[in-house]
């Protein structure tokens, strides 16, 4: 089953010297993402979905399966847990 | 305050002078952030040579003191600039009528914006640069907007990248004299 996340509708985001950072305009509260988790950001945008996401995380930078989609899930449950992602439907 | 949704009308209810001239900046804040046109800052700033040079911080980081160290030179705020900020074209500042202890001149010119200083009491004279996601999160502190809508607010973000894409920002350390002039000139 593919599982698509989608990001909260009021994140803003702005790119400044490589840098990511996401503020949610409903609260005020600012993220800062580094460059592999600004990717997924944008790639988010797009819709794609997580095996997907882990397919390109294992190519791009040379892990593990197990390591890509450990490592998106612990940070798509954080951009859960602060309210920038939204649960699967 | 009760702005209509196209901001051609607004209601203004306040208890005093103080709470008027906040209402006003409020709405003075609200309707140019709206109009993408720029940004109310938490600043004062003064001319050098035919440029703007904006001081900013919260209340107590010095803004007024610089101001008046600054002197003589032209003074467009010394509590809260008024930063036009164009999607193309030079960002520039207008003489503020929001003031907190030195008066306006009124001066009907408007300055190219040359940098943006936030302010910290020190005992030594220096002045470092930021740069990357540090200026929008010190910025979003300086701004002088009541988040209201997240639309609104996301403009005040888009308005701050562009700030922050035409115009350097540095951390200046600063003496209660006029030494941190040699820095900026």
């Amino acid at each position: 089953m593919t599982m698509r996340f989608e990001r909260f509708e009021h994140a803003q985001s702005v790119v400044m010297d490589g840098e990511w950072i996401i503020v949610n305009t409903s609260n005020g509260v600012v993220t800062q993402l580094n460059e592999v988790g600004g990717w997924v950001w944008s790639c988010l945008e797009r819709g794609e979905d997580v095996e997907g996401l882990a397919d390109r995380i294992q190519a791009r930078y040379n892990v593990s399966r197990q390591a890509a989609i450990q490592d998106l899930q612990a940070f798509l449950e954080r951009l859960i847990q602060i309210g920038l992602v939204k649960n699967p439907a | 305050l009760r702005i209509s949704k196209n901001y051609r009308e607004a209601r203004l209810q306040v208890y005093d002078e103080f709470a008027l001239k906040h209402a006003v900046m409020n709405l003075y804040s609200a309707f140019i952030v709206h109009r993408e046109w720029g940004l109310l800052i938490h600043s004062s700033c003064a001319i050098e040579r035919d440029c703007a040079y904006l001081f900013a911080g919260r209340s107590g980081a010095g803004k007024s003191t610089v101001a008046r160290l600054s002197a003589p030179r032209l003074l467009l705020s010394d509590e809260a600039s008024v930063v036009c900020i164009p999607e193309n074209g030079a960002v520039r500042v207008y003489d503020s009528p929001f003031r907190s202890d030195i008066r306006s001149e009124a001066s009907s010119a408007c300055y190219p914006l040359a940098a943006i200083h936030l302010l910290n009491q020190s005992d030594r004279v220096d002045r470092m640069a930021i740069s990357g996601s540090a200026v929008l999160t010190r910025m979003m502190g300086a701004v002088f907007y009541w988040a209201h809508d997240p639309g609104e607010t996301a403009k005040v973000i888009r308005l701050i990248e562009r700030l922050a894409q035409s115009v350097p920002t540095y951390d200046l350390y600063f003496q209660k004299n006029d030494s941190f002039w040699g820095l900026i000139s």
